[in-house]
Protein backbone atom coordinates (compact mmCIF):
# COMPACT_ATOMS: atom_id res chain seq x y z
CA UNK A 1 0.00 0.00 0.00
CA UNK A 2 2.56 2.37 0.86
CA UNK A 3 4.88 1.79 -1.75
CA UNK A 4 1.80 1.65 -4.44
CA UNK A 5 1.60 5.29 -3.28
CA UNK A 6 4.85 6.10 -3.04
CA UNK A 7 5.02 4.86 -7.19
CA UNK A 8 2.25 6.86 -7.86
CA UNK A 9 3.70 10.01 -6.34
CA UNK A 10 6.55 9.34 -8.40
CA UNK A 11 4.57 8.36 -11.59
CA UNK A 12 1.70 11.30 -11.16
CA UNK A 13 3.43 14.76 -11.63
CA UNK A 14 5.27 13.55 -15.14
CA UNK A 15 2.08 11.56 -16.23
CA UNK A 16 -0.16 14.74 -15.62
CA UNK A 17 2.44 17.11 -17.19
CA UNK A 18 2.33 14.71 -20.51
CA UNK A 19 -1.20 14.62 -20.37
CA UNK A 20 -1.30 18.34 -20.79
CA UNK A 21 0.86 18.68 -22.75
CA UNK A 22 -0.51 15.81 -25.47
CA UNK A 23 -3.91 17.42 -25.12
CA UNK A 24 -2.83 20.81 -26.18
CA UNK A 25 -0.70 19.57 -28.99
CA UNK A 26 -4.06 17.34 -30.02
CA UNK A 27 -6.10 20.64 -29.72
CA UNK A 28 -3.69 22.77 -31.43
CA UNK A 29 -3.54 20.35 -34.54
CA UNK A 30 -7.49 20.29 -34.50
CA UNK A 31 -8.16 24.09 -34.15
CA UNK A 32 -5.31 25.60 -36.26
CA UNK A 33 -6.35 23.31 -39.67
CA UNK A 34 -2.85 22.43 -39.90
CA UNK A 35 -1.87 19.30 -42.11
CA UNK A 36 -1.47 16.05 -40.07
CA UNK A 37 1.33 15.16 -43.13
CA UNK A 38 3.17 18.46 -41.50
CA UNK A 39 2.17 18.04 -38.13
CA UNK A 40 0.42 15.10 -37.19
CA UNK A 41 -1.42 15.06 -33.64
CA UNK A 42 -1.19 12.93 -31.30
CA UNK A 43 -4.18 10.27 -31.82
CA UNK A 44 -2.63 9.56 -35.66
CA UNK A 45 0.79 8.83 -34.31
CA UNK A 46 -0.75 6.62 -31.66
CA UNK A 47 -2.81 5.23 -34.77
CA UNK A 48 0.61 4.70 -37.06
CA UNK A 49 1.90 3.00 -34.18
CA UNK A 50 -0.59 0.59 -33.80
CA UNK A 51 -0.94 -0.27 -37.45
CA UNK A 52 2.56 -0.46 -38.15
CA UNK A 53 3.74 -1.79 -34.69
CA UNK A 54 5.14 -5.32 -36.52
CA UNK A 55 7.84 -3.06 -38.58
CA UNK A 56 8.50 -0.76 -35.84
CA UNK A 57 9.20 -3.74 -32.96
CA UNK A 58 11.30 -5.15 -35.68
CA UNK A 59 13.82 -2.16 -35.85
CA UNK A 60 12.96 -1.66 -32.01
CA UNK A 61 15.18 -5.25 -31.58
CA UNK A 62 17.48 -4.43 -33.65
CA UNK A 63 18.49 -1.19 -32.19
CA UNK A 64 17.79 -2.51 -28.81
CA UNK A 65 20.53 -4.83 -29.58
CA UNK A 66 23.31 -2.46 -30.98
CA UNK A 67 22.38 -0.09 -27.97
CA UNK A 68 22.98 -2.60 -25.55
CA UNK A 69 26.27 -4.10 -26.91
CA UNK A 70 27.43 -0.67 -27.24
CA UNK A 71 26.87 0.27 -23.86
CA UNK A 72 28.28 -3.26 -22.85
CA UNK A 73 31.35 -2.77 -24.04
CA UNK A 74 31.81 1.03 -23.27
CA UNK A 75 31.04 -0.26 -19.26
CA UNK A 76 33.74 -3.11 -19.76
CA UNK A 77 36.47 -0.71 -21.34
CA UNK A 78 35.24 2.27 -19.34
CA UNK A 79 36.04 0.89 -16.33
CA UNK A 80 39.00 -0.90 -17.24
CA UNK A 81 40.02 3.03 -18.32
CA UNK A 82 38.79 4.34 -15.03
CA UNK A 83 40.87 2.17 -12.99
CA UNK A 84 44.00 2.72 -14.84
CA UNK A 85 43.35 6.47 -14.70
CA UNK A 86 42.92 6.47 -11.16
CA UNK A 87 46.18 4.38 -10.73
CA UNK A 88 48.59 6.58 -12.60
CA UNK A 89 48.31 10.31 -12.45
CA UNK A 90 50.59 10.30 -15.61
CA UNK A 91 47.92 8.68 -17.40
CA UNK A 92 45.23 10.37 -15.59
CA UNK A 93 47.00 13.68 -17.17
CA UNK A 94 47.75 12.27 -20.59
CA UNK A 95 44.51 10.85 -21.47
CA UNK A 96 42.23 13.29 -19.25
CA UNK A 97 42.21 16.45 -21.82
CA UNK A 98 41.88 14.52 -24.61
CA UNK A 99 39.05 12.86 -23.21
CA UNK A 100 37.31 15.86 -22.92
CA UNK A 101 38.07 17.65 -25.84
CA UNK A 102 36.67 13.74 -27.85
CA UNK A 103 33.48 15.15 -26.56
CA UNK A 104 33.24 18.38 -28.82
CA UNK A 105 33.88 16.00 -32.16
CA UNK A 106 30.37 16.12 -33.51
CA UNK A 107 28.78 12.03 -33.80
CA UNK A 108 26.87 12.97 -36.98
CA UNK A 109 30.61 13.59 -38.52
CA UNK A 110 32.31 10.33 -37.30
CA UNK A 111 29.29 8.09 -37.82
CA UNK A 112 29.34 8.36 -42.14
CA UNK A 113 32.91 7.85 -42.19
CA UNK A 114 32.74 4.35 -39.75
CA UNK A 115 30.40 3.35 -42.38
CA UNK A 116 32.67 3.67 -44.93
CA UNK A 117 35.25 2.07 -42.67
CA UNK A 118 33.00 -1.31 -41.33
CA UNK A 119 30.25 -1.13 -43.90
CA UNK A 120 26.19 -1.03 -42.92
CA UNK A 121 26.23 -3.82 -40.49
CA UNK A 122 25.58 -3.98 -36.54
CA UNK A 123 29.64 -2.66 -36.27
CA UNK A 124 29.71 0.79 -36.73
CA UNK A 125 26.95 1.15 -35.00
CA UNK A 126 28.20 -0.63 -31.99
CA UNK A 127 31.29 1.52 -32.07
CA UNK A 128 28.86 4.83 -32.13
CA UNK A 129 27.05 4.02 -29.18
CA UNK A 130 30.40 3.36 -27.10
CA UNK A 131 31.96 6.39 -28.22
CA UNK A 132 28.98 8.00 -26.55
CA UNK A 133 28.35 5.96 -23.54
CA UNK A 134 32.15 5.92 -22.93
CA UNK A 135 32.78 9.13 -21.57
CA UNK A 136 30.24 9.54 -18.70
CA UNK A 137 31.76 6.10 -17.47
CA UNK A 138 35.46 7.06 -17.16
CA UNK A 139 34.24 10.40 -16.14
CA UNK A 140 32.20 9.22 -13.17
CA UNK A 141 34.75 6.04 -12.14
CA UNK A 142 37.84 8.07 -12.14
CA UNK A 143 35.75 11.22 -10.21
CA UNK A 144 34.26 8.37 -8.07
CA UNK A 145 37.34 6.46 -7.02
CA UNK A 146 38.79 10.26 -6.31
CA UNK A 147 35.93 10.79 -3.66
CA UNK A 148 37.62 7.59 -1.65
CA UNK A 149 37.90 8.93 2.11
CA UNK A 150 41.58 9.65 3.26
CA UNK A 151 41.12 9.01 6.42
CA UNK A 152 39.47 5.43 5.33
CA UNK A 153 42.32 5.18 3.53
CA UNK A 154 44.94 5.61 6.21
CA UNK A 155 42.41 2.89 8.40
CA UNK A 156 42.89 0.59 5.68
CA UNK A 157 47.23 1.13 5.45
CA UNK A 158 47.20 1.03 9.13
CA UNK A 159 45.75 -2.27 9.16
CA UNK A 160 48.29 -3.24 6.43
CA UNK A 161 45.21 -3.60 4.03
CA UNK A 162 47.44 -4.48 0.18
CA UNK A 163 46.08 -2.75 -2.62
CA UNK A 164 43.64 -5.46 -4.01
CA UNK A 165 42.02 -5.04 -1.12
CA UNK A 166 41.97 -1.17 -0.56
CA UNK A 167 40.84 -1.43 -4.18
CA UNK A 168 38.10 -4.07 -3.75
CA UNK A 169 36.66 -3.09 -0.25
CA UNK A 170 37.16 0.67 -0.30
CA UNK A 171 38.00 2.37 -3.73
CA UNK A 172 35.06 0.34 -5.25
CA UNK A 173 32.41 0.65 -2.98
CA UNK A 174 32.82 4.31 -2.77
CA UNK A 175 33.00 5.21 -6.26
CA UNK A 176 29.81 3.21 -6.75
CA UNK A 177 27.43 5.65 -6.58
CA UNK A 178 28.92 8.16 -8.90
CA UNK A 179 29.31 5.14 -11.61
CA UNK A 180 25.74 4.14 -11.08
CA UNK A 181 25.39 8.41 -11.78
CA UNK A 182 27.59 7.54 -15.17
CA UNK A 183 25.89 4.66 -16.28
CA UNK A 184 22.25 6.19 -16.15
CA UNK A 185 23.72 9.08 -17.77
CA UNK A 186 25.50 6.69 -20.78
CA UNK A 187 22.41 4.38 -21.05
CA UNK A 188 20.34 7.11 -21.83
CA UNK A 189 22.43 7.84 -24.48
CA UNK A 190 22.94 4.34 -25.50
CA UNK A 191 19.61 4.25 -28.13
CA UNK A 192 19.79 7.81 -29.17
CA UNK A 193 23.56 6.57 -30.00
CA UNK A 194 22.37 3.85 -32.18
CA UNK A 195 19.62 5.17 -33.71
CA UNK A 196 21.90 8.07 -35.09
CA UNK A 197 24.58 5.62 -36.21
CA UNK A 198 21.44 3.64 -38.04
CA UNK A 199 20.44 7.31 -39.74
CA UNK A 200 23.05 7.69 -41.51
CA UNK A 201 23.18 4.22 -42.90
CA UNK A 202 21.47 0.79 -42.26
CA UNK A 203 19.95 -1.87 -43.12
CA UNK A 204 17.46 -1.92 -40.12
CA UNK A 205 16.59 0.27 -36.59
CA UNK A 206 14.73 2.62 -35.78
CA UNK A 207 17.50 5.01 -37.61
CA UNK A 208 17.03 4.12 -40.67
CA UNK A 209 13.02 3.74 -40.37
CA UNK A 210 12.74 6.96 -39.42
CA UNK A 211 14.56 8.35 -42.81
CA UNK A 212 12.89 5.92 -44.81
CA UNK A 213 9.50 7.71 -43.18
CA UNK A 214 11.14 11.07 -43.92
CA UNK A 215 11.43 10.10 -47.21
CA UNK A 216 8.18 9.49 -47.78
CA UNK A 217 7.01 12.17 -45.82
CA UNK A 218 5.34 10.16 -42.75
CA UNK A 219 5.68 12.18 -40.05
CA UNK A 220 3.33 10.01 -38.36
CA UNK A 221 5.57 7.69 -37.87
CA UNK A 222 8.63 9.39 -37.60
CA UNK A 223 6.45 10.44 -34.14
CA UNK A 224 5.89 6.80 -33.48
CA UNK A 225 9.22 5.95 -33.59
CA UNK A 226 10.73 8.39 -31.81
CA UNK A 227 8.16 7.83 -28.92
CA UNK A 228 9.66 3.94 -29.32
CA UNK A 229 12.62 5.60 -28.63
CA UNK A 230 11.92 7.86 -25.28
CA UNK A 231 9.81 4.57 -23.94
CA UNK A 232 12.65 2.50 -24.76
CA UNK A 233 15.15 4.86 -23.20
CA UNK A 234 13.26 5.08 -20.04
CA UNK A 235 12.93 1.46 -19.56
CA UNK A 236 16.80 0.88 -20.07
CA UNK A 237 17.21 3.92 -17.66
CA UNK A 238 14.97 2.30 -14.97
CA UNK A 239 16.70 -1.42 -15.71
CA UNK A 240 19.78 0.16 -14.28
CA UNK A 241 18.21 1.88 -11.00
CA UNK A 242 16.57 -1.20 -10.32
CA UNK A 243 19.97 -3.00 -10.53
CA UNK A 244 21.44 0.17 -8.61
CA UNK A 245 19.12 -0.37 -5.94
CA UNK A 246 19.76 -4.36 -5.38
CA UNK A 247 23.47 -3.51 -5.48
CA UNK A 248 23.48 -0.49 -3.01
CA UNK A 249 20.78 -1.05 -0.71
CA UNK A 250 22.31 1.37 2.05
CA UNK A 251 22.48 3.71 -0.21
CA UNK A 252 19.17 4.68 -0.78
CA UNK A 253 18.07 4.11 2.98
CA UNK A 254 20.41 6.56 3.60
CA UNK A 255 18.96 8.70 0.92
CA UNK A 256 15.64 8.16 2.53
CA UNK A 257 16.92 9.10 5.87
CA UNK A 258 18.07 12.49 4.33
CA UNK A 259 14.48 13.33 2.69
CA UNK A 260 13.20 12.17 6.03
CA UNK A 261 14.80 14.71 8.25
CA UNK A 262 14.27 17.81 5.92
CA UNK A 263 10.94 17.11 6.56
CA UNK B 1 39.46 -12.27 23.93
CA UNK B 2 42.23 -11.28 26.02
CA UNK B 3 43.76 -14.21 26.10
CA UNK B 4 44.38 -14.10 21.94
CA UNK B 5 45.47 -10.27 22.16
CA UNK B 6 49.67 -10.82 22.75
CA UNK B 7 50.91 -8.38 25.65
CA UNK B 8 53.54 -6.44 24.47
CA UNK B 9 56.35 -4.65 26.84
CA UNK B 10 57.76 -1.51 27.08
CA UNK B 11 57.06 0.87 23.93
CA UNK B 12 59.65 2.83 23.87
CA UNK B 13 59.82 6.30 21.48
CA UNK B 14 63.49 7.72 20.90
CA UNK B 15 64.63 11.07 19.74
CA UNK B 16 61.54 11.54 17.22
CA UNK B 17 61.97 13.94 14.99
CA UNK B 18 59.29 14.42 12.03
CA UNK B 19 59.12 17.54 8.98
CA UNK B 20 56.83 17.56 6.29
CA UNK B 21 59.02 19.66 3.30
CA UNK B 22 60.20 22.04 5.68
CA UNK B 23 57.42 22.32 8.21
CA UNK B 24 58.56 20.80 11.39
CA UNK B 25 56.28 19.10 13.46
CA UNK B 26 57.80 16.70 16.16
CA UNK B 27 61.08 17.88 17.49
CA UNK B 28 63.07 15.51 19.33
CA UNK B 29 60.37 13.19 21.32
CA UNK B 30 61.77 10.36 24.02
CA UNK B 31 59.18 8.99 25.95
CA UNK B 32 58.04 5.71 27.08
CA UNK B 33 54.83 3.65 27.57
CA UNK B 34 54.75 0.78 29.88
CA UNK B 35 52.55 -2.53 29.09
CA UNK B 36 48.96 -2.20 30.11
CA UNK B 37 49.42 1.76 30.36
CA UNK B 38 46.70 4.05 29.98
CA UNK B 39 48.72 7.36 28.49
CA UNK B 40 47.39 10.47 26.81
CA UNK B 41 48.84 13.41 25.20
CA UNK B 42 46.90 16.92 25.31
CA UNK B 43 48.05 19.96 22.79
CA UNK B 44 47.02 22.58 21.04
CA UNK B 45 45.54 22.13 17.58
CA UNK B 46 47.85 21.02 14.99
CA UNK B 47 50.64 20.87 17.57
CA UNK B 48 51.50 17.23 16.08
CA UNK B 49 49.71 15.26 17.85
CA UNK B 50 47.99 13.24 15.07
CA UNK B 51 51.09 13.12 13.34
CA UNK B 52 52.87 10.82 16.42
CA UNK B 53 49.90 8.24 15.92
CA UNK B 54 50.66 8.45 12.35
CA UNK B 55 54.29 7.52 13.00
CA UNK B 56 53.34 4.60 15.70
CA UNK B 57 50.74 3.15 13.04
CA UNK B 58 52.95 2.95 10.46
CA UNK B 59 51.53 5.58 8.35
CA UNK B 60 54.37 7.89 8.07
CA UNK B 61 58.12 7.47 8.30
CA UNK B 62 59.66 9.47 11.57
CA UNK B 63 62.33 11.67 10.04
CA UNK B 64 64.90 10.59 12.60
CA UNK B 65 64.82 8.76 15.47
CA UNK B 66 63.49 5.21 16.39
CA UNK B 67 59.99 3.64 17.91
CA UNK B 68 60.93 0.19 19.97
CA UNK B 69 58.30 -2.37 21.23
CA UNK B 70 60.01 -4.65 23.47
CA UNK B 71 59.69 -8.41 22.06
CA UNK B 72 57.49 -7.06 19.05
CA UNK B 73 58.29 -5.41 15.20
CA UNK B 74 56.46 -2.62 14.42
CA UNK B 75 53.90 -4.63 12.05
CA UNK B 76 50.28 -5.28 14.02
CA UNK B 77 51.14 -3.62 17.29
CA UNK B 78 49.30 -0.71 17.19
CA UNK B 79 45.76 -0.91 16.35
CA UNK B 80 44.64 2.55 14.89
CA UNK B 81 41.64 4.56 15.50
CA UNK B 82 41.15 7.36 13.21
CA UNK B 83 39.60 11.17 14.34
CA UNK B 84 36.23 10.42 12.68
CA UNK B 85 35.01 6.90 12.88
CA UNK B 86 35.63 6.02 9.36
CA UNK B 87 33.20 3.60 9.27
CA UNK B 88 32.65 2.42 6.06
CA UNK B 89 28.61 3.11 4.78
CA UNK B 90 28.15 0.38 2.66
CA UNK B 91 28.50 -2.53 5.65
CA UNK B 92 26.57 -3.22 8.27
CA UNK B 93 27.80 -3.11 11.89
CA UNK B 94 28.52 -6.18 12.06
CA UNK B 95 30.84 -6.04 8.80
CA UNK B 96 32.45 -3.25 9.78
CA UNK B 97 33.92 -3.74 13.24
CA UNK B 98 35.49 -7.15 12.21
CA UNK B 99 37.20 -5.48 9.30
CA UNK B 100 40.59 -5.79 11.26
CA UNK B 101 40.77 -9.67 10.70
CA UNK B 102 39.31 -9.34 7.49
CA UNK B 103 42.20 -7.58 6.24
CA UNK B 104 44.03 -10.14 7.65
CA UNK B 105 42.61 -12.94 5.86
CA UNK B 106 40.47 -14.66 9.02
CA UNK B 107 36.97 -15.98 7.54
CA UNK B 108 34.28 -13.65 7.97
CA UNK B 109 32.18 -16.13 9.07
CA UNK B 110 34.77 -16.23 12.19
CA UNK B 111 35.41 -12.91 12.50
CA UNK B 112 31.55 -12.31 12.20
CA UNK B 113 30.71 -15.29 15.04
CA UNK B 114 33.75 -13.13 17.54
CA UNK B 115 32.33 -9.61 17.18
CA UNK B 116 29.16 -10.84 18.19
CA UNK B 117 30.00 -11.94 21.16
CA UNK B 118 31.46 -8.50 22.00
CA UNK B 119 28.11 -6.23 20.80
CA UNK B 120 26.33 -6.35 24.19
CA UNK B 121 29.55 -5.25 26.00
CA UNK B 122 29.82 -2.22 23.16
CA UNK B 123 26.01 -1.22 23.61
CA UNK B 124 25.68 -2.67 19.58
CA UNK B 125 23.54 -5.54 20.61
CA UNK B 126 20.77 -5.40 18.09
CA UNK B 127 22.46 -2.69 15.93
CA UNK B 128 24.63 -5.50 14.01
CA UNK B 129 22.52 -5.49 10.82
CA UNK B 130 22.19 -1.57 10.66
CA UNK B 131 24.31 0.96 8.79
CA UNK B 132 26.80 3.37 10.37
CA UNK B 133 24.18 6.34 9.30
CA UNK B 134 21.11 4.96 11.67
CA UNK B 135 23.23 5.28 14.88
CA UNK B 136 23.89 7.83 17.32
CA UNK B 137 27.32 9.42 17.16
CA UNK B 138 28.26 8.04 20.34
CA UNK B 139 27.70 4.08 19.13
CA UNK B 140 29.30 5.14 16.13
CA UNK B 141 32.32 5.66 18.01
CA UNK B 142 31.58 2.42 19.67
CA UNK B 143 31.29 0.79 16.99
CA UNK B 144 34.86 2.11 15.70
CA UNK B 145 36.11 1.34 19.11
CA UNK B 146 35.18 -2.23 18.77
CA UNK B 147 36.41 -2.58 15.52
CA UNK B 148 39.67 -1.26 16.90
CA UNK B 149 40.07 -4.11 19.69
CA UNK B 150 38.95 -6.65 17.41
CA UNK B 151 42.38 -6.23 14.93
CA UNK B 152 43.45 -8.11 18.54
CA UNK B 153 46.36 -6.05 18.46
CA UNK B 154 47.94 -4.96 22.07
CA UNK B 155 48.20 -0.86 21.61
CA UNK B 156 45.12 1.08 21.10
CA UNK B 157 46.01 4.36 19.29
CA UNK B 158 42.87 6.37 20.32
CA UNK B 159 42.74 9.72 18.20
CA UNK B 160 40.11 12.37 19.85
CA UNK B 161 37.89 9.37 20.13
CA UNK B 162 35.10 11.55 21.46
CA UNK B 163 35.81 14.86 20.40
CA UNK B 164 32.63 15.33 18.05
CA UNK B 165 30.24 14.31 20.43
CA UNK B 166 27.99 16.51 22.91
CA UNK B 167 28.64 16.73 26.54
CA UNK B 168 26.29 14.24 27.64
CA UNK B 169 27.34 11.32 25.71
CA UNK B 170 31.47 12.26 26.05
CA UNK B 171 30.55 11.98 29.90
CA UNK B 172 28.83 8.67 29.25
CA UNK B 173 31.48 7.27 27.07
CA UNK B 174 34.45 8.01 29.46
CA UNK B 175 32.73 6.59 31.92
CA UNK B 176 32.27 3.12 29.16
CA UNK B 177 35.73 3.50 28.31
CA UNK B 178 37.56 3.42 31.65
CA UNK B 179 35.06 -0.29 32.23
CA UNK B 180 36.40 -1.27 28.40
CA UNK B 181 40.01 -0.99 29.73
CA UNK B 182 40.04 -2.98 32.71
CA UNK B 183 37.97 -5.77 30.80
CA UNK B 184 40.77 -5.23 27.82
CA UNK B 185 43.94 -5.29 29.53
CA UNK B 186 45.62 -3.52 26.57
CA UNK B 187 47.88 -0.96 26.49
CA UNK B 188 46.47 2.49 25.27
CA UNK B 189 47.62 6.12 23.63
CA UNK B 190 45.01 8.43 23.81
CA UNK B 191 44.84 11.72 22.10
CA UNK B 192 42.56 14.48 23.51
CA UNK B 193 42.29 18.28 23.79
CA UNK B 194 39.87 18.12 27.41
CA UNK B 195 41.86 18.05 30.59
CA UNK B 196 39.37 16.84 32.64
CA UNK B 197 39.09 13.69 30.08
CA UNK B 198 42.70 13.22 30.49
CA UNK B 199 42.78 12.75 34.24
CA UNK B 200 39.47 10.71 34.57
CA UNK B 201 41.04 8.02 32.13
CA UNK B 202 44.51 8.20 31.86
CA UNK B 203 47.60 6.74 34.17
CA UNK B 204 49.62 9.29 33.16
CA UNK B 205 49.60 13.02 31.03
CA UNK B 206 52.01 14.24 28.08
CA UNK B 207 51.20 18.13 27.81
CA UNK B 208 52.43 18.81 24.24
CA UNK B 209 53.90 22.01 22.81
CA UNK B 210 52.51 24.32 19.82
CA UNK B 211 53.91 23.22 16.71
CA UNK B 212 56.99 21.87 16.61
CA UNK B 213 55.81 19.35 19.53
CA UNK B 214 58.25 19.03 22.59
CA UNK B 215 57.43 17.17 25.66
CA UNK B 216 56.11 20.12 28.14
CA UNK B 217 55.13 18.46 31.06
CA UNK B 218 54.81 14.54 31.92
CA UNK B 219 52.01 14.29 34.72
CA UNK B 220 51.51 10.99 36.62
CA UNK B 221 47.74 11.05 37.30
CA UNK B 222 47.48 8.17 39.72
CA UNK B 223 43.62 8.80 41.14
CA UNK B 224 41.76 6.94 42.82
CA UNK B 225 39.15 6.11 40.80
CA UNK B 226 36.82 3.50 42.94
CA UNK B 227 36.30 5.87 45.80
CA UNK B 228 33.02 7.35 46.36
CA UNK B 229 32.19 10.93 45.87
CA UNK B 230 32.80 12.93 42.84
CA UNK B 231 36.05 12.37 41.67
CA UNK B 232 36.22 15.89 39.28
CA UNK B 233 35.88 17.61 43.23
CA UNK B 234 38.52 15.81 44.31
CA UNK B 235 41.06 18.61 46.23
CA UNK B 236 43.68 15.82 43.83
CA UNK B 237 41.79 16.47 40.64
CA UNK B 238 42.14 19.84 40.83
CA UNK B 239 45.56 20.14 41.64
CA UNK B 240 46.13 18.04 38.99
CA UNK B 241 44.14 19.76 36.71
CA UNK B 242 45.16 23.32 37.82
CA UNK B 243 49.02 22.14 36.46
CA UNK B 244 47.57 20.55 33.09
CA UNK B 245 46.29 23.87 32.67
CA UNK B 246 49.06 25.64 33.63
CA UNK B 247 51.86 23.71 31.20
CA UNK B 248 49.24 24.28 28.37
CA UNK B 249 49.09 28.09 29.23
CA UNK B 250 52.70 28.57 29.46
CA UNK B 251 53.18 27.59 26.22
CA UNK B 252 50.57 29.96 24.69
CA UNK B 253 48.38 27.30 23.54
N1 LIG C 1 50.66 14.70 5.41
C1 LIG C 1 50.96 15.95 5.81
N2 LIG C 1 51.64 16.77 4.98
C2 LIG C 1 51.97 18.02 5.37
N3 LIG C 1 51.66 18.55 6.57
C3 LIG C 1 50.99 17.77 7.44
C4 LIG C 1 50.61 16.44 7.12
N4 LIG C 1 49.95 15.91 8.19
C5 LIG C 1 49.94 16.88 9.12
N5 LIG C 1 50.57 17.99 8.69
C6 LIG C 1 50.76 19.22 9.46
O1 LIG C 1 51.38 18.86 10.67
C7 LIG C 1 50.85 19.64 11.74
C8 LIG C 1 50.41 18.72 12.85
O2 LIG C 1 49.31 17.97 12.41
P1 LIG C 1 48.56 16.94 13.37
O3 LIG C 1 47.43 16.41 12.59
O4 LIG C 1 49.54 15.97 13.91
O5 LIG C 1 48.05 17.90 14.52
P2 LIG C 1 47.12 17.54 15.76
O6 LIG C 1 47.87 17.91 16.97
O7 LIG C 1 46.63 16.18 15.66
O8 LIG C 1 45.94 18.59 15.56
P3 LIG C 1 44.38 18.45 15.92
O9 LIG C 1 44.29 18.57 17.40
O10 LIG C 1 43.76 19.60 15.24
O11 LIG C 1 43.93 17.13 15.42
C9 LIG C 1 49.75 20.47 11.17
O12 LIG C 1 50.22 21.79 10.99
C10 LIG C 1 49.44 19.85 9.84
O13 LIG C 1 49.07 20.82 8.92
MG1 LIG D 1 44.78 15.35 15.24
Amino acid sequence: MARSLRVARQLLPPGILVAVFLAFWQLYVSLSGIRQTILPGPWRVVEALVNFWDVISDNLVNTLVEATFGFAIALVIGFAFAVLLDYSPVMRRAVYPILVASQTVPMVAIAPLLIIWFGYDIIPKIIVVWLVCFFPIVVAGVDGFASTDTETTRLFRSLQANQWQIFWKLRLPSALPFIFSGIRIAITYAIGGAVLGEYVGAEKGLGIFIQRSKNSFRNDLIFAAVFVTAVASIALFLLVTIVQHQVMPWYYRQQAGRKRLKK
Amino acid sequence: MAGKVPTTGHITLQGISKSYDGLEVLRNLNLEVNQGEFVTFIGPSGSGKSTIFNILSGLEPASEGSVQVEGFGLERVFAYMPQRDALLPWRKILDNVILGQELQGVSKKKARAEALGQLAFFGLEGFEKNYPFELSGGMRQRAALLRTVLTHRPVLLLDEPFGALDAITRGQLQVWLGEVRKRLNRTILFITHDVEEALLLSDRVYVLSPRPAQIVLELPVALDRTGPGEIVTSPRFVELKARLLAALKSEGA
